[in-house]
């Protein structure tokens, strides 16, 4: 121990000064104010049948990149759009140099090669947007409702309104929900009035698609000769009935936004199947390998169809701009019940 | 708590209810047991009539328009076949004026329905396309849709704090009166009685006259408590509000100034008083117990807190103790199959609700059913302890009210409008800051007891546009919703 005393710390009291008092709540006491106003009180009234739906534009994700990353990204895609431009600049001057014709036919076919990439481009961009924007309404949406001022939820669903296909169901149901929506509803019962009106038709259009997708696994399974062909068809059936699910929420399943729903879908399925295999596993032990074979021989195409409606319903959970509350999103049995059925073409 | 009934009563019981049952109109009726007893519970003022109506019209209305009961699912799911309210029938109550009520809520000058006086009765029966597997299979098989009748009783809300007399006896009740009318603004109430418990003892030979006239002053002060003080924790509630019963001479007793540990001795004022309270416990309490709130399986608890809150410090601990005190006459839990069968169950689901939710912002009303989180405590702990659940929200059973802004003191502050019944010009009111949990002791302010009563909003009296309500949906929906599955 050092002998030097003015370096030890000894313990001590030391006064804080007050932080600055927050501005205090009005203390006004109740009171009645008497205004000029004549009349009778009528609580607001919902909108009049057939009203404008309005049309908010989509809140911006928020998920975005590093700054850093972001500029080097910039800069790879200047780069190659520059060479791509000088090196197209360059055969088409080329082509003018053998001849005026095929320089022109050149700088047609440049010209219209253009247009094509930057519409293919904008439509990969729009759609890779639209479902971004979703993923963070989703995020905004699920979470703690109850803190939400309505005001603002009004605002959000404004803007979920605006991103649902049209068609003549989903006006209905827009419509049904802008007249039962009250002002002094809070953001939770706003939700769940969304949920009971205006997604209704998107998520039976939805489930349609999971049930076909379920019904077709059961199908092939059944006949396929070989193990690779139904892997095969499945995995087939599966990008299919992804992007008519996309669709059915009004997403445009370009490249891009199918890859991305996809790698979404593994994660999400990937934590399914790990816990299917714990239980596969207990049933091997606990069962025998006599209940193993009769289980994988009886049971094969059935589990093919439960395993396409529980990827269809992770696929509208993800696609869906309302998480699904609690008890919400369709259960599997109820899906399969409905395969021996005839369902509308979607 | 209340004594269960005897085994005696309920086999006398049980061929009734078995032969009721096998009455029901089709299979699903008796699958789903079908009748629900919703007991519409609170204090005087709390608005129970004015729920039983709204509750009754907006059913009735559902069918026309959806819109106004979005939340409760059976509406919102479009699974309503209709209501109707029950036939004219040989029912031992008056029925509930449902109709008065109506007309005089959408008459040129609107008013609320009169305050109840008496106890009535009234059933709807509401048919529904039922969900689930057992139910839509029963229904297929019945051929018709399900059936839920909904038993509704009206009564004085004063009534309610005579049920805890039954598990008390004379003296203890006496004491722990006179001990809560020493406190607070209760010994300013009751100055004067104290004044004559100093004159009458309780061993002083038994009199007549002396009984009646401590009657006459305990009752003026029980009225002045509740009207000026805006008490609600008065008993017995049927010296505020006698019904059908009149003023007995066995209403001619009150509490006494009775010492801890003794018992009235006979022959005395304390015995004459003792053996009036036995009678009036036996002629007013225990009948109105044993038939209107045996057997029901839903309770909404109606809290006027807001008026509570404005009324100040005392009014508010009354209100909580007076909730309490109620809230330990009932029975909670889910009963067995064979006790449903034998009508003996206990309250499933129970609700407590701050009523006139719009008489505060927006903004405020979640504050509004905090505050009757912290107030029923107590009692929802007990009712969860029984297996039953309980809930708390805010609610209107009729919108008066719209919102609006005010500039006080320099500040912009949320307000609602109302035109308070007899005016001709709207008002403002501005509640002051509703606070999530009774404030502290040096936190209460002055007491404001002038909450206006604003008129019914213009509606329809035929039953289909139905009546502006907050919350009334959620309500029925956790209340009545797995009945109507």
């Amino acid at each position: 121990m050092s002998d030097d005393k003015s370096v030890g710390l000894g313990p001590r009291v030391i006064e804080v000064e007050p932080e600055a008092k927050p501005v205090p709540p009005l203390e006004a006491p109740p009171r009645v104010i008497e205004t000029e106003t004549v009349g009778p009180i009528t609580p607001e009234p919902p909108p009049e049948r057939g009203a404008l739906v309005p049309v908010v534009p989509a809140t911006p994700s928020r998920h975005r990149l590093r700054r850093g990353l972001r500029l080097a990204l910039a800069g790879l895609g200047l780069f190659v759009a520059g060479w791509l431009v000088i090196d197209t600049v360059d055969w088409v001057m080329t082509q003018f140099h053998e001849s005026l014709a095929l320089g022109i036919l050149a700088a047609i076919a440049t010209g219209v090669g253009t247009i094509g990439l930057g519409y293919v481009i904008g439509s990969e961009l729009r759609s890779f947007i639209g479902l971004k924007s979703v993923e963070a309404m989703q995020q905004q949406l699920g979470g703690d409702l109850a803190r939400l001022p309505p005001q603002k939820m009004r605002h959000e669903i404004a803007a979920v309104l605006a991103v649902i296909p049209r068609r003549k169901e989903t006006e209905a149901a827009i419509q049904s929900y802008q007249r039962q929506v009250q002002p002094h509803h809070t953001a939770a019962q706003q939700i769940e009035l969304l949920s009971l009106t205006a997604l209704q038709p998107l998520d039976r259009r939805a489930e349609t698609f999971i049930r076909r997708a379920a019904l077709q696994a059961f199908g092939v399974t059944a006949v396929s000769p070989t193990a690779f062909s139904d892997s095969l068809f499945f995995l087939a059936c599966s990008l299919r009935m992804v992007r008519g699910i996309a669709e059915c929420y009004g997403h445009r399943p370009g490249v891009a936004a199918t890859a991305h729903l996809l790698r979404r879908l593994l994660l999400e399925a990937g934590t399914l199947g790990a816990a299917d295999l714990v239980t596969t596993s207990l049933v091997q032990h606990l069962g025998g390998a006599a209940l193993e074979h009769f289980a994988a021989s009886a049971a094969e195409t059935l589990y093919a169809a439960q395993r396409m409606a529980r990827l269809g319903i992770i696929t509208m959970g993800m696609c869906r701009p309302i998480p699904f509350r609690k008890d919400e999103a369709p259960g599997i049995a109820a899906l399969l019940e409905h395969l021996i059925r005839r369902q509308p073409a979607p | 708590m209340v004594k269960l009934p005897s085994i005696q009563s309920l086999m006398k019981d049980a061929p009734s209810q078995l032969a009721k049952a096998a009455k029901a109109a089709n299979l699903t009726e008796l699958a789903k047991g079908s009748t629900v007893r919703l007991a519409v519970t609170g204090l005087s003022r709390a608005g129970k009539t004015v729920f039983i109506t709204s509750l009754i019209h907006n059913l009735l209305s559902a069918a026309h328009n959806p819109n106004r009961m979005p939340l409760l699912k059976l509406v919102g799911e479009r699974r309503l076949v209709g209501a109707r309210l029950e036939g004219v029938g040989a029912h031992t109550l008056p029925r509930f004026p449902y109709q008065a009520n109506i007309e005089r809520m959408a008459a040129p000058s609107p008013d609320w329905p009169e305050r109840t006086e008496d106890v009535s009765e009234i059933e709807l029966d509401v048919r529904f396309a039922p969900t689930g597997f057992v139910g839509r299979a029963l229904g297929k098989l019945g051929g018709d849709a399900a059936t839920m009748r909904l038993k509704l009783i009206d009564y004085p809300g004063e009534w309610l704090l005579d049920l805890p007399l039954l598990t008390q006896p004379y003296a203890l009740w006496s004491r722990n009166t006179i001990r809560l009318f020493r406190k607070g603004v209760r010994a300013e109430i009751a100055r004067d009685y104290l004044a004559f418990l100093e004159t009458r003892r309780h061993d002083d030979p038994a009199s007549e006259a002396n009984a009646k006239q401590a009657h006459d002053l305990y009752r003026a002060m029980l009225m002045r408590a509740r009207n000026e003080f805006g008490l609600n924790y008065l008993q017995p509630g049927r010296f505020l509000r006698s019904g059908g019963l009149g003023d007995a001479p066995y209403f001619w007793f009150a509490p006494l100034d009775l010492p801890e540990g003794m018992e009235p001795k006979p022959g005395s004022l304390g015995a004459l008083m003792q053996d009036r309270f036995e009678v009036y416990k036996r002629e007013a309490v225990t009948g109105f117990y044993q038939t209107h709130f045996r057997n029901y399986t839903r309770q909404i608890v109606l809290v006027d807190v807001l008026r509570s809150l404005l009324a100040g410090a005392d009014a508010f601990e009354d209100t909580r103790l007076a909730v309490q005190a109620i809230m330990e006459s009932f029975h909670y839990g889910a009963g067995s199959m064979l006790s449903k069968l034998l009508g003996t169950n206990g309250i499933e689901r129970v609700l407590f609700a701050a009523t006139k939710a719009d008489h505060v912002p927006d903004m405020q009303r979640d504050n509004l059913a905090e505050l009757v989180r912290h107030l029923a405590a107590i009692p929802a702990l007990q009712v969860k302890n029984a297996r039953a659940f309980a809930e708390v929200g805010a609610l209107a059973s009729v919108i008066s009210t719209q919102e609006g802004t005010e500039e006080i003191d320099g500040r912009t502050v949320q307000v609602v409008i109302g035109k308070p019944i007899g005016t001709a010009k709207q008002v403002k009111f501005f509640v002051g800051n509703v606070p999530i949990r009774p404030p502290r002791p040096e936190a209460w302010g002055t007491r404001f007891l002038n909450v206006p009563v604003f008129e019914p909003p213009p509606i329809d009296a035929s039953p289909t546009d139905g009546i502006p309500h907050i919350n009334l949906d959620m309500a029925l929906q956790f209340l009545l919703g797995d009945r109507l599955q």
